[in-house]
């Protein structure tokens, strides 16, 4: 990889030479959904300073305050609840650093846990650090079972294998969810970033989940198709 | 307090019945769960189905208008077609194992699903459990010799001579019972319902879109008949 990423720095809430990856979906829409969404935490009285009647909200309480979001999200086993498209849509670096560091914590079993902060993070890449990460989770060692990780399942038979439609997608769950965030950068104008996710893909072309180093394939084709002109 | 899906565990069962009502359509009733059932389970599989109901969409595929019978992604109309299959969950290992979540047994109940407590223990995508469970719903057709998967081919090999394998379980699928030779059985149905709230949920989140792509664009390949895949490819636009 050649050439240095290079950012500037406008300021606490968007360090972006680019904006924020566009929506996952083709047709994505604004959702709706239909879960009880409660509230965000409101900051203390008086935590951040005031500009024009606007509370800003310091950088370390708005990343506990999305996290705490997250975890009731997690929770609710609820993925269409609107707030993860309203308020978790857009993270700044203290955020992306907790989820970051949050997502070292979650039990690797916990597939579609880890799978939702790859999503949301994904939805963020603007500098070297998400690169970085998005890098290190299609590095990780394959999930061989969901009830351990470390090992595959000891009572499989063949009869199972009808059941086992959608397992291989689940156990590759956020690493397929990293390169469908890279897919996203298809069409922004920062080279370097592209480069950079091209770097990413590259890593996953060799990894040994049959399905990741497949839809590597197709991520690196696309990336470099738009790439070219 | 004790809580599940941070809801406490009191509230539960005023919650399930709350559920069940809305999703009670016009000819079907909702539904009913055996008392075998955990109340955390039951809590799981309506808040799903109840997000089923809420779908809209703003058209769909051929298959789907062919499977569903609607012209749109309706969330009514697909409980509508659950419920005049499904009249009871109701508990069974389903063979074993941590994979499995669901399955149904026609032999002895053709409106039964039988649910593991893998459905609400494994931290799985939620359109996923839900393709689940429409796909197992769609073996309760006795009308249809239940849609009963086919063995593969001997050699089952992809479009690079390479054997296909259980992605998983790394073994060759040849001669397994883990194959649809038609666009509309079991594994088709499932296929195109992901495929169908990706492309035309109006109402889904990005996530759930996302995933219904990942899950739908992986469960075409369980198509063993080229004929039948390229058809289903062709309707989804893959």
């Amino acid at each position: 990889m050649g050439g240095a990423l290079f950012f500037v720095l406008r300021g606490r809430h968007d360090l972006m030479t680019s904006s924020p990856s566009p929506d996952v979906s083709e047709s994505a829409t604004t959702t709706q959904g239909h879960a009880q969404a409660e509230p965000s935490r409101l900051p203390p009285p008086g935590a951040g300073s005031t500009t024009g009647g606007q509370a800003l909200v310091p950088a370390d309480i708005q990343a506990e305050n999305q996290w705490h979001l997250v975890q009731q999200i997690l929770a609710s086993h609820n993925d269409n609840d609107p707030r993860l498209d309203k308020e978790l849509r857009v993270l700044d670096a203290a955020t992306k650093a907790r989820f970051r560091a949050e997502y070292k914590k979650i039990p690797p079993e916990k597939r579609n846990d880890r799978g939702t902060l790859v999503f949301l993070l994904g939805r963020n890449i603007t500098e070297a650090q998400d690169l970085a990460f998005m890098k290190d989770v299609v590095n990780e060692s394959p999930c061989l079972s969901l009830a351990d990780c470390n090992h595959p399942e000891p009572s499989w038979d063949a009869k199972k294998e009808e059941h086992q439609n959608g397992m291989g997608v689940t156990l590759a769950y956020p690493q397929l969810v990293a390169l469908q965030s890279l897919l996203n950068l298809a069409g922004n104008s920062n080279a370097a970033l592209k480069e950079g996710a091209l770097d990413v893909v590259s890593a996953a072309k060799h990894s040994s989940q049959l399905l990741v180093s497949r839809m590597a394939d197709s991520v690196e084709a696309k990336l470099e198709k738009t790439s070219t002109h | 307090m004790k809580k599940f899906l941070n809801i406490p565990v009191g509230m539960i069962s005023v919650l399930v019945l709350a559920f069940a009502m809305t999703l009670t359509s016009n000819a079907q009733a909702a539904p009913s769960f055996d008392p075998s059932v955990p109340a955390a389970l039951q809590t799981e599989i309506m808040q799903d189905l109840t997000f089923v109901n809420s779908m809209q969409g703003s058209g769909a595929t051929s298959f789907y208008q062919k499977i569903f019978g609607a012209s749109a992604l309706n969330g009514p109309q697909l409980m509508g077609f659950f419920n005049q299959r499904i009249l009871t969950f109701n508990m069974d290992s389903c063979g074993g194992g941590n994979s499995v979540a669901a399955c149904v047994q026609p032999m002895y109940d053709s409106h039964t699903m039988w649910i593991t407590n893998n459905y609400v223990n494994n931290a799985i995508p939620q359109i996923y459990r839900i393709s689940i469970i429409f796909h197992e719903s769609r073996h309760t057709e006795d009308e249809n010799d239940n849609w009963a998967h086919v063995n593969c081919p001997v050699p089952y090999l992809d479009d690079n001579g390479h054997d296909i394998v259980g992605i998983v379980s790394g073994t060759k699928m040849e001669g397994l019972p883990a194959c649809d030779d038609t666009a509309v059985g079991a594994y088709g149905l499932q296929a195109v319902l992901l495929k169908n709230i990706e492309k035309n949920c109006t109402n889904c989140g990005q996530k759930v879109q996302m995933d219904a792509k990942l899950y739908g664009d992986d469960t075409i390949n369980r198509m063993s008949d080229l004929s039948a895949r390229r058809q289903l490819e062709n309707d989804l636009q893959k």
